[in-house]
C-alpha cells in the first residue's frame, strides 16, 4: 500500500513539474516577446483591420551592417547600383556583389568612416531623388 | 544566431537561390545548419525586394525534398552497416531501448516525421532512423512532403510578415526551441518506464 502510494506521488510531482516548466516556458516566450514587441525590435508591416502590407518593405538606414551586399543595399535602398560606386569611389572589380565589411577589411578602410559615409551618401541619394 | 549572420547570410546575399538551395539541401542531409531560421531571413529579404518568393519558396521545398530522400535512402543502404563497425552504435543499435524506438516510430510515423521537421536536429536523426528502421518509402516520402510544406510555409510566412523584424524574430524562436527541446527531452526521461511498458506491449 505505501509503494503504491508512493510511486503514485512521484508520478504526480513528474507532471507537476512538467505542467510548472511548460507554463514557465510560456511566461519566457510571452514576456520576451512583449519586450522585443515594446522595444520597437519586433513589428508586423502589415494591418490585419484594414487588411493593408506595405511592401515592399525598406529598411532604416541605421541598420546598414558589414554581412550586408552593395547589392542588397541597392536593392532595398532603391539606389542606382553606379551611384555607390561613383560616391564611396569604390573600384573593387566585384561591386556590387562584394560584402561590405570584406571591402573594408580588403582596402584596410576605418570602418567607422566608411559607414558613416555610407549612410549619408544612402540619405543623399533619397533626398535628392 | 551571430553565427547565421555572419558566416550564412553573406553567402545568400552574394549567391542568392544557388546557395539557398546548397544550404538548405546540407541541411536536410547531414550538417546541423539553422535552415528554418534562415528561411526567416531570406522571406524578410523577399519582403524587402530582394528575393522574388514564389521562386525562394520553391527552391527551398525542392532543396529540403532532395536532402531529405537522399539522407533517407543513404541511411537505408548504408546506416546500420556502418554504424555497426563502431562499437558504441553497434551496442545502441542491438539495445532493447532502440528497437523500441524503432516500433514507436512505425505506429507513429506521420506525426513523428511531420513534428521533426521543424526542427534541424530531429530533421537530420528522424531521417536516418526512418531509413535505418526501413520505414516504407512511400509513407517516408508522403509525411515528408507534407511536413517540408507545413515547415517553409511556417518559416516563410513569418519572415515575409515579420519583414525587418527577422532578427527579434529568429532570436525568439531560437531561445523557444532551445526550451521546447530540452522539456521534451526531460518529459521522454521522466516518463520512460511507462513510454517502454507502453511500446512493448
Amino acid at each position: 500500500m505505501s509503494m503504491r502510494k508512493i510511486s503514485f506521488k512521484s508520478k504526480n510531482i513528474k507532471i507537476i513539474v512538467l505542467i510548472l516548466l511548460c507554463f514557465a516556458s510560456f511566461v519566457v516566450f510571452v514576456s520576451t516577446f512583449n519586450q522585443l514587441y515594446r522595444e520597437g525590435d519586433l513589428k508586423v508591416d502589415y494591418d490585419f483591420k484594414t487588411k493593408q502590407k506595405h511592401f515592399p518593405r525598406t529598411i532604416d538606414i541605421k541598420t546598414v551592417s558589414a554581412w550586408m551586399t552593395f547589392d542588397y543595399i541597392n536593392v532595398i535602398f532603391k539606389i542606382d547600383p553606379n551611384y555607390l560606386k561613383e560616391t564611396l569611389s569604390i573600384n573593387d572589380p566585384r561591386y556590387p556583389n562584394i560584402r561590405i565589411g570584406h571591402y573594408v577589411k580588403r582596402n584596410q578602410l576605418n570602418e567607422a568612416t566608411f559607414f558613416s559615409g555610407l549612410e549619408q551618401a544612402i540619405s543623399n541619394y533619397n533626398n535628392n531623388k | 544566431m551571430d553565427f547565421l549572420v555572419q558566416a550564412i547570410i553573406p553567402y545568400v546575399l552574394l549567391y542568392k537561390y544557388s546557395a539557398l538551395f546548397v544550404i538548405t539541401f546540407l541541411a536536410s542531409l547531414i550538417v546541423p545548419i539553422p535552415a528554418g531560421t534562415l528561411l526567416v531571413a531570406s522571406s524578410a529579404f523577399a519582403s524587402q525586394g530582394y528575393f522574388n518568393m514564389t521562386t525562394l519558396i520553391i527552391t527551398v521545398i525542392i532543396a529540403n525534398i532532395i536532402g531529405d530522400n537522399l539522407s533517407y535512402w543513404l541511411a537505408r543502404l548504408y546506416g546500420r552497416v556502418i554504424l555497426s563497425k563502431v562499437a558504441f552504435f553497434r551496442k545502441i543499435l542491438a539495445s532493447k531501448n532502440f528497437i523500441l524506438v524503432e516500433r514507436s516510430i512505425d505506429r507513429h510515423t506521420g506525426p513523428f516525421i511531420i513534428i521533426s521537421r521543424f526542427e534541424v536536429i530531429s530533421n537530420l536523426t528522424a531521417n536516418i532512423i526512418c531509413g535505418m528502421s526501413k520505414v516504407s518509402y512511400k509513407k517516408f516520402v508522403t509525411y515528408e512532403i507534407i511536413g517540408t510544406f507545413a515547415n517553409v510555409s511556417f518559416y516563410a510566412t513569418l519572415g515575409y510578415f515579420f519583414g525587418d523584424s527577422w532578427q527579434a524574430v529568429n532570436k525568439l524562436i531560437g531561445d523557444f526551441s532551445i526550451i521546447f527541446f530540452l522539456l521534451i527531452i526531460l518529459g521522454v526521461s521522466l516518463f520512460w518506464k511507462k513510454i517502454t511498458v507502453r511500446l512493448s506491449r
